[in-house]
Order: C-alpha cells, then structure tokens, then sequence
C-alpha cells in the first residue's frame, strides 16, 4: 500500500497548487472563499469558474492518456506504444481539424464528438491495416506508426491551407487547456468514465494477454476479441482526451513506464496507478503552463514533454 | 494482398480530402474576408447624441445581441481594436492585450497576454461590468467569455465602414454617444476632404506583407485594401484567389508582378525591427529593377500597427497617409 500513499498524496497537493495559483495571485482565504461562497465576486469567478474546472480537466485528460498508454504498451508488448504515436490522437486531430476547416464556425460542443470519432476511425485503421487473419503485437505497432504519420501529415495539410481565423479555432490542437471550462468537463467526463471503468475491467485480461500470444490462447483467452477489445477502450480514453486538450504528447508514454517502476508488471496494479500518475503529471504541467510566463500561456504539450523526457531518460538509465 | 487494398485506399481518400479543402479553399474565405458583415444597430434617424436608457440591447458586429444592465463603470478591452474604441469614446479599459501600442494612457492598463489568448483570470480580477471583445481576431472565445458572466459586446475593423459602427456601438454601449458622433463625424470629415481633391485616375498598387523572401498582396477585400479603394487605386491583387493565413491577402507571382508594372508599392514587413525589409529587399534586387514603383523610388514602408494590428479609430490618419503615398502631387507628403 505504501506504493499508493505517495501518488495520491502527490495527487492531492496537486490540485491544492493548482486552484491556489495563475495569473492573479489570490489569498488561501481568498481561494476557499471562491470556492465555497458565491457571492465573493471576482474570486468565485476565477477560482470556481476558471480554474476548477480546469484542474478536474487536466486530471481526466491525464488519466485518460495514462490509461491509454498503459493499455497499448500492454497490447502491442511495445514498451513505445502510446495513444499519439499509435495513431489514435492524430486521427482525433485530423478529424477535428478538417470539420473545423470546413465549417470554421462549428460549436465547440460538436468538436468533442468529432474528435473521438477520428480517435475510433484512427483505431480502426491501425486495427484494419495490421489484420492478416489475425493482428500481432508486432504488426499492430508498426501499422500504428504508419498510420500516426499519415494522419498527422493530413492534419498539417489543413493546418497549412486554413486562414488565420481557422488557426485560431484550431490552436487547441497543439495541446493546452487554455479557456477549458464547464462546458467542456461536461462534454469529456461521460467518455472518461467508460473509458476508465473499461481499462480497470480490461487489466485482468491484460495480464494474460501480456504473457504472449501462446500462453494466453493455452489459458483459454480469446485473442482477437480481447485485442479489440483493449484497442477499443484506449481509443476511446484518447478520444476523450484529444477532444478537451487537442494533441498533449508524452503522457501516454512515460506514465506508465513510471508506474511500471513503482509497481511492477500486474495491469491490475499498473493501470490505475498510471491514471493516478498522469493526472498528476498534467495537472502540474498545466498549472506550470499557466503561471510560469502569465498572462502568456506556454503550451502544455511542451511542459509533459520537458517534464516527462528526462524522467523517462533517468529510468532507462537506472534500470539498465 | 487485404493490406495493400486498405493502404491504396486510405491514400484515395487522403487525396480526395485534400482537394476538397482546395474546392472548398475560396468559398469559406470569402465571408471571413470582407471585415465584419454584421449590419449597423445603429438605427441611422435616431435623434443626434441621445443619451443610452438601460437596460440596452444591442446588436453586436457577430451578429449577438448583448443586454447591458446599467450604465459600465468598468470596461475591459481584449485586443488593440477594441482599446483605441473605447478610448476613441472617451471611456477607459482596465485591461489591453499585450500589443496595445496606442493610446499612450492605455499602457496603464492590465496587460492581459496575446490577443489570440487573453488570460481570462486576469480579465475576471478586474470586475468589469461590460467585455469588448474583437470580432475579428476573438470570435472563437465567445464561449470562453460568455462563462464569465460578464456581457461581452464584439466589435472588430475590416473595412472603412466598420469603424463608424464600431464607434456607434461603443457610444451607445458605455453611454458615450457624443464623444462616438463626434469621433465618427471626424472620420467622415476627413474622408470627404480627401475625396473632393481626388483625382480621376489612380495608380496601379501592390501592397505587400510579409518578410523579404515570403510576402502576400493585400486585396480590395483586406483593410488596408479597402482604404485604398476609398483612394480610387488600381489595385493589381483584386480578384486573386485568397492565399495565406490572413483572409484578404493572396500571393503574386514576381513574373506577374513585373508584367502588371505597379506604380506604386506599400509593405507592411514582419519581423524584427532594425531587421530587414520588405522595401530594402527589393530595392537590392535586380528581378524588380524595372518595376516603376522602384525605378521612381515609390516603394514604401507602411505601419504595421495602423494597417494590420490595429484597424479602427485611427483609419482618418491611415487614409490621409495613403492618399498622400498615392497622389504625393495632390495631397503633399
């Protein structure tokens, strides 16, 4: 249990800083005056409006991303399987890019659900292209990078051809939670939830599934099925993701290598403790994106990846 | 054999995506370059320098109506359009975006990050009553904005005629009818000085944007565009295909440039200052040597703050500075 305290103690204080610091600098009286009283004017509105929301965001988005790693790591027995460089973010992106460009005034609302569409329709390609009566590990990686530079080569295309309005509408993509609120904590949590309750349920079957295809068949695991299954579910978290943060790399990536360390190889372990580790990780790169440069946001993708490279660097060193 | 018929096919639609956004390249354009097609609110009988009765709605330049309660007291500006109106009125902003050059005063005020992503914490400390927010540059927060609970009115520039409804909305919105009538008066006054000298013919122009390897021609359709048509120019982009980020701009090929002889070329250049231009660019090179504008020195460096940063209150001085650049004979330098 120790290898819990911690994460969850991290996690906590996380979201402490988070709603306790941005571009204004507000009392700890103030923040929970915001937070628990409605009339405290600017305050409430900043700490109940702005950045609340943006803190539970950044807490799915994490998780989600985390989650997804943790599953195609596991899937494709790929230790650099991750949602973005398996193709299920770029197909979230494109998708969300190309309608913005066509209909530059489509609600945000409706950018959420395109997105996870593009997320599925990504997965359904890799899934499609490695399939030969059957998908190995080994085929579904590469078919995912292949697929991952495709659709972010499409993804670019429309960057390059749209205006400087449809830029702006599409600046989300580049990965930030900048003006993220309510609304879209709305639109995300239903897609998380599922998304998280399945890769919980999906861990048992995980642990087979990750002793290779042999062994598991010989344990009586329906391969295909539970292969579908698991892509399903990540495609679906990095769906939720993509749709509320546009395209945050290297979450999905080193979350659960950091988490493997902690815990071991038993997804039933590993899988939420890298939920619990990439909300972490976003929500304190978010609120260093935030704060550090304010009122000018850096971009969040730029903080996971400075944060997270050289942690990842560190462990590949320590372990071997 | 299934995966190469899945690869071939994936490429057919990829392709096929492309040269939709191609075909579909001119017609979104189209509405986004023109300025800001809202109709006026103002009903233009209304008696001269009435005095707002709130609660008020108006109509925004998006196309929302906005319900101002009371009388702002404190107003917050979002981009450097929407600053100089609300001092063109007479009225302060507690806050500006980090580019707000002008006026002077509103350097004083919050400095609330890029236009393109104001910091809305910022913006919520300061308590405003009313948000005014650029319909050209901001649109794509209006759901962002509207979380706050705060009004929040759109007014952006695109063309000439933006500029007086933007005034008149502002004036109405923070009960500075007066100093808006005047300042619009201001406006009409110069440009009808302007006009009644006019000469019948106009020279052929380019204006150009960009730095000194990658520039864009502005269209009729673009701002400095269209306070150039005021002037009776000939200008040599008009009816270009749209190209480039900045709606209103399109690329000319140099052979085409060359052959179309313009007599006179504006650049607005990017980058760095002290780096160089635009107008240094081509006076070093000998492809535009027999272009008329250069062999005649009519090159010139145009402000990238009055024509592209910054269209609003100030297109009185833009015009002036245009018809002088264009008819030097007529208007003096």
């Amino acid at each position: 249990m120790l290898g819990w305290t911690a994460p969850l103690l991290l996690l906590v204080v996380g979201v402490v800083v988070g709603l306790s610091l941005g571009a204004v600098s507000l009392s700890f009286r103030e923040v929970i005056d915001g937070l628990f009283t409605r009339d405290a004017g600017a305050a409430h509105t900043i700490v109940w409006d702005l950045r609340l929301p943006r803190v539970l965001i950044a807490l799915l988005v994490g998780a989600c991303l985390a989650a997804s790693g943790a599953l195609l790591q596991g899937v494709t027995r790929n230790p650099l399987a991750d949602p973005h460089i398996l193709g299920l973010t770029a197909g979230g992106g494109l998708a969300a890019a190309f309608s913005l460009r066509v209909w530059p005034d489509l609600p945000q609302h409706l950018v959420a659900p395109i997105a996870f569409g593009g997320a599925v329709a990504g997965a359904a390609m890799v899934y499609g292209m490695s399939w030969r009566g059957g998908v190995s590990p080994l085929r579904l990686a590469l078919a995912g990078v292949a697929v991952a530079s495709f659709l972010t080569a499409g993804t670019t295309m429309v960057l390059v051809t749209s205006t400087l309005r449809t830029q702006a509408a599409l600046s989300w993509l580049a990965g930030g939670l900048f003006g993220r609120g309510w609304n879209d904590l709305e639109v995300m949590a239903p897609y998380a939830g599922i998304g998280l309750a399945g890769a919980l349920l999906m861990s048992g079957r995980m642990n087979i599934l990750s002793l290779g295809d042999d062994a598991a068949q010989s344990l009586g695991l329906a391969l295909e099925r539970s292969r579908l299954a698991v892509i399903g579910v990540a495609a679906l978290l990095a769906g939720a993701a993509v749709s509320v943060a546009g395209l945050v790399a290297f979450v999905g990536l080193v979350t659960p290598h950091v988490a493997r360390a902690v815990t071991g190889d038993d997804h039933r372990k590993l899988i939420p403790l890298s939920a619990i580790l990439g909300a972490s990780l976003v929500l304190y790169s978010d609120t260093l994106a935030r704060t550090l440069e304010a009122p000018v946001e850096i971009p969040l993708g730029v903080i996971t990846a400075a944060v997270g490279a050289p942690f990842l660097m560190y462990l590949i060193r320590s372990k071997t | 054999m299934k995966l190469h018929r899945f690869f071939a096919v994936s490429i057919v639609v990829f392709l096929a995506g492309a040269l939709l956004l191609g075909a579909c390249g001119g017609d979104d354009d189209d509405d986004e370059g023109g300025g800001v097609t809202a109709t006026p609110t103002a009903a233009p009988s209304k008696a001269p320098s009435a005095s707002t009765e709130y609660p008020v709605t108006l109509t925004d330049m998006l196309g929302r109506q906005v319900t101002i309660e009371a009388a702002p007291a404190t107003v917050a500006a979002l981009s450097p359009t929407t600053v100089e109106f609300v001092y063109a009125v007479g009225a302060t902003s507690v806050t500006r975006s980090k580019s707000v050059a002008y006026p002077e005063e509103a350097l004083t005020a919050e400095d609330i990050g890029p236009s393109y992503q104001p910091n809305l914490e910022l913006v919520a400390s300061k308590n405003p009553d009313l948000i005014i927010a650029d319909a050209m540059l901001q649109p794509q927060l209006a759901g962002d904005l509207g979380a706050l609970g705060i009004p929040v009115l759109y007014v952006g520039v695109g063309t000439w005629e933006d500029v007086a409804t933007g005034l008149d909305l502002v004036g109405q919105a923070l009960d500075k009818q007066a100093a808006a009538e005047a300042a619009a008066g201001e406006l009409e006054r110069v440009r009808s000085e302007i006009e009644a000298q006019l000469p019948d013919t106009g020279p052929k122009v380019l204006i150009l944007n960009g730095t000194p390897d990658d520039f864009y021609s502005a269209k009729p359709e673009s701002y400095v565009g269209a306070l150039s048509e005021i002037l009776g120019v000939t200008n040599l982009a008009a009816g270009a295909p749209d190209v480039g980020q900045f709606p209103g701009y399109t690329k000319l090929g140099l052979e085409s440039i060359v052959a179309d002889a313009p007599d006179v070329i504006l650049a607005i250049s990017a980058g760095p200052p002290g780096g160089q231009t635009i107008t240094d660019a081509l006076s070093a090179d000998p492809a535009w040597a027999t272009v008329p504008a250069v062999k005649n020195g009519r090159v010139h460096e145009i402000s990238a703050e009055l024509y592209l940063q910054a269209p609003g209150p100030r297109a009185a001085d833009g015009l002036t500075e245009l018809a002088g650049l264009y008819y030097p004979e007529v208007y003096g330098q």
